[in-house]
């Protein structure tokens, strides 16, 4: 693989853009989880589709339709959050549904033969083409100055937001900063590992990082170097095996997860028969 | 014994409603300078609305509120909150001393924001006052509730607030505990303001001045020594307002030592 990897622009492109989605992934996974907020960028996620679907319609980059239909998206939940003392779940289950359901339409409606969505749904790293690669670097570039520039006032709302509040931290200035981060992230991976696979990436692992330190900063970086070690073995195994990479880099993570959880309950239970 | 003192807070015909239900009905409060005040009620009372009016976290439906003369948003960093410790998540990734700086990143939204050589040293010695230097690079989950509670009295006073605002600071904490978190309060009283809600009447008697007992409505609000006027207004409050259909241990509490605490 190493010598195709010289001789190929499409793998020098997946595994570049497979690093950037690692990097966006590590950075917004660890901030999701510490503010439980996976339902929530499940939401976000889903409504890409119809962004996808307005953009084969209006014959536009499908990636830019994504982008603005997840920021709105994105601004859209942060406000329901905040205006309602409701439980979120339900205006989420609602816009997952709705951005599935429009981009759907959006296809129907476009005239011609409908294209193959299975690359936006399941990725396909390998499909990566210039142009998204300049795309996805912006986005990951906005993603990484939002969060450096303004980390500690991040850390504070994270942490306890009536607090930050308190001593005059703008949080609902930070809490629409970082859904539309979501947005931007989900638009990052989407070629990687595709909309209904985002999870995967976004979750295990700053789960997993989480084993091994207890600094946000720390937790952050950890887990994009996971993000690469997975992107890049389930890439490699995509072009070894010939299987789908979306599914590789996805089940791949979904396995080191399930495997480290396991060693972890086990060692566990070993310390408290020790101590027992 | 407080009549020449400055007012810090006003609270003016206040009332809250979350969706149709009415939290907070038409109270009125003022707080002194360097006064101690109990909140008392029952659970769903607006006790801990009440304090998120004063902080600016929750806006009136009608009424008036000013901290130090002007509104609570105005008044940022005169005030320290230490919210409910139980409620917190306590497997966020941060240690003691990166929990007490936090209360050094008062005012706006600092870009590249790094603590500066004197925000360290404030904490530090805020660190070493509540007994948690040792403690300083634990993760807040390693701590005991005593412990954690201190480290957000520290954050609160790494603000460096005139008034201190706690909400239920001795919820589920042991005796000792309790006493010792107590005692801090006691010695920071002599420069600052000191508002506790609490359901803890045994710190009623003994460490607050003046009593504020709500339900609803402001029932009582005056001081705390529990003379025969004071007795007669109590009960004057509905009866499970003092602590769960205990009335009688407000006054007995010190005839009561060693038989328990109150939830």
């Amino acid at each position: 693989m190493l010598k195709s990897l010289i001789q190929y622009q499409f793998l020098q492109n997946a595994v570049l853009s497979a690093v950037l989605a690692s990097i966006a992934c590590g950075i917004i996974g660890t901030i999701i989880i510490e503010k439980r907020l996976v339902m929530m960028s499940g939401g976000i996620a889903h409504t890409a589709f119809g962004g996808i679907g307005l953009g084969y319609f209006l014959g536009i980059e499908p990636i830019i339709g994504a982008l603005f239909i997840t920021t709105s998206a994105a601004v859209g939940i942060a406000t329901i959050k905040r205006k309602t003392t409701m439980t979120t779940d339900i205006p989420i289950g609602i816009f997952w549904a709705a951005g599935m359901s429009l981009g759907i339409l959006f296809i129907a409606l476009t005239p011609g033969y409908p294209p193959d969505m299975n690359t936006y749904l399941f990725g396909d790293i390998l499909t990566v083409s210039r142009n998204n690669l300049y795309i996805i670097l912006t986005l990951d570039a906005l993603v990484v100055l939002a969060v450096t520039t303004l980390f500690h006032p991040i850390k504070a709302y994270l942490f306890d937001e009536e607090f930050s509040t308190v001593i005059g931290i703008n949080t609902t200035f930070i809490e629409y900063l970082l859904f539309i981060l979501i947005a931007l992230t989900v638009v990052v991976v989407i070629h990687v590992i595709g909309i209904i696979l985002i999870m995967a990436l976004l979750t295990a692992p700053p789960a997993i990082a989480k084993l091994f330190t207890n600094d946000l900063k720390r937790l952050m970086l950890y887990s994009i170097l996971l993000g690469i070690f997975f992107t890049l073995t389930g890439l490699w195994l995509s072009y070894t095996f010939n299987i789908p990479s979306g599914a590789a880099i996805a089940l791949f993570t979904s396995i080191v997860y399930g495997a480290v959880s396991l060693i972890r309950a086990i060692m566990q239970r070993r310390a408290r028969h020790i101590k027992g | 014994m407080n009549e020449n003192k400055e007012i810090v807070i006003q609270v003016k015909d206040v009332t809250v409603y979350y969706q149709n239900v009415c939290a907070l009905s038409n109270v009125s409060l003022t707080v002194k300078d360097k006064e101690f005040l109990g909140i008392i009620g029952p659970n769903g009372g607006g006790k801990s609305t009440l304090l998120k009016i004063i902080l600016g976290l929750i806006r009136p439906y009608s009424g008036k509120v000013e901290v130090l003369g002007k509104p609570p948003v105005k008044a940022l960093g005169a005030m320290g909150y230490v919210p409910q410790f139980t409620k917190f998540n306590r497997d966020f990734p941060i240690d003691v001393e990166d929990t007490v700086l936090m209360g050094r990143m008062s005012g706006k939204t600092p870009i590249f924001h790094k603590y500066s050589k004197e925000d360290k040293e404030i904490v530090d010695s805020l660190m070493d006052k509540l007994d948690l230097y040792p403690l300083r690079n634990r993760q807040i989950g390693q701590l005991s509730g005593g412990q954690l509670q201190r480290a957000l009295i520290a954050r609160a006073l790494a603000v460096e607030p005139r008034i201190l605002l706690l909400d239920e600071p001795t919820a589920s904490l042991d005796s000792e505990s309790k006493s010792h978190i107590y005692s801090i309060l006691d010695e920071l009283n002599k420069d600052i303001t000191i508002i506790m809600v609490t359901h803890d009447m045994g710190a009623i008697s003994s460490h607050v001045q003046t009593l504020a007992c709500l339900n609803r409505q402001l029932y009582y609000h005056g001081h705390s020594e529990l003379s025969e006027d004071v007795i007669h207004q109590l009960y004057g409050c509905p009866v499970d307002l003092i602590a769960h259909g205990i009335p009688h241990r407000v006054l007995h509490e010190h005839h009561n030592r060693g038989g328990g605490h109150l939830a």
